[in-house]
């Protein structure tokens, strides 16, 4: 990258044409869709991971071995994943 | 199809295709277009000079593409001073870094290493060897030698941004970023150095 970048600079190489699709390819409907979900995914694994380090902080009785705790302590996140899956598919397909 | 053979279909007979009428509404499908993955190209702007002192119209540019088929956006800036700056983008934001930095940090680059690197061999181009001992020299300002100094001075500077653990070492934290954010389409820090130079 650092040649081609002094290579264009000095004259030797040209510059590309973004607009040839020589340099373009085309974004599948499963790639776009791929990204909004590690998008949205990310955002919700920190948020609980933030509740959890709140929690944690605030010295909150809670009982991580309890496999009842966890929906019912991190319920709103899991229902906002939720509204959010229905929010993604109106949006990749409308109609 | 022939013109003869799109008629016999009730098509125009120049029709082209990706124009469809759908309940009474005109459609037409296009691709969405992308710049094509893992491949360099060389762009010459002028706003380019307007992102700050010292920049000028020249850049690199690279769209590295993860296994997921998520992308990150590269780009490496020519300075007025011979050197060069990468930019990535994290969670909406820019962030720039001189070279010199990533190139040390990613494999401990010594200079001549990144000198011969770059060099491969033209030794009679001066126009290359001068940029290249600007880069070089431009770098000493930092007082950084070391590959792990390089990744500590990163990890300390982005740990805020960056949102990992509070227990991981300064120097872990660099290794993440500069696995995450450069030439993701590459797995070992040595493959991402050479694709730098």
């Amino acid at each position: 990258m650092l040649r081609k970048l002094y290579a264009t600079v000095s004259g030797s190489c040209c510059s590309d044409n973004s607009d040839s699709p020589q340099h373009q390819e085309v974004l599948l409907p499963g790639s776009l869709y791929g990204m909004i979900i590690k998008e949205r995914m990310e955002e919700i694994l920190n948020n609980i991971r933030n509740n959890i380090a709140a929690d944690v902080r605030s010295g909150a009785a809670i009982d991580f071995n309890d496999s009842k705790m966890f929906p019912i302590r991190y319920r709103p996140i899991i229902n906002k994943l939720k509204v959010q899956k229905k929010d993604i598919l109106r949006k990749s397909y409308p109609e | 199809m022939s013109s003869a053979d799109l008629v016999q279909h009730h098509e125009e007979p120049e029709e082209f295709g990706g124009y469809f009428i759908v309940n009474g509404i005109e459609r037409l499908i296009r691709y969405l277009i992308l710049p094509r993955r893992n491949h360099v190209a060389a762009l010459v702007r002028p706003s380019f000079a307007n992102r700050g002192p010292s920049y000028t119209q020249y850049a690199v540019q690279i769209r590295g593409v993860r296994p997921d088929q998520t992308s990150v956006t590269n780009t490496l800036y020519y300075l007025q001073n011979g050197s060069a700056m990468l930019r990535f983008t994290w969670r909406k934001q820019e962030f720039v870094i001189p070279i010199m930095l990533i190139l040390k940090a990613l494999v401990g680059a010594s200079d001549r290493e990144i000198f011969e690197g770059i060099m491969m061999q033209d030794y009679e181009n001066t126009f290359l060897s001068d940029r290249v001992e600007l880069l070089l020299r431009s770098f000493k300002t930092y007082e950084m030698h070391t590959g792990e100094q390089c990744l500590e001075f990163l990890g300390d500077k982005f740990r805020v941004i960056l949102n990992l653990p509070d227990d991981w070492s300064n120097s872990a934290q660099g290794m993440w970023l500069i696995q995450k954010m450069i030439l993701v389409h590459l797995e070992s820090p040595r493959d991402k150095f050479r694709m730098l130079l």
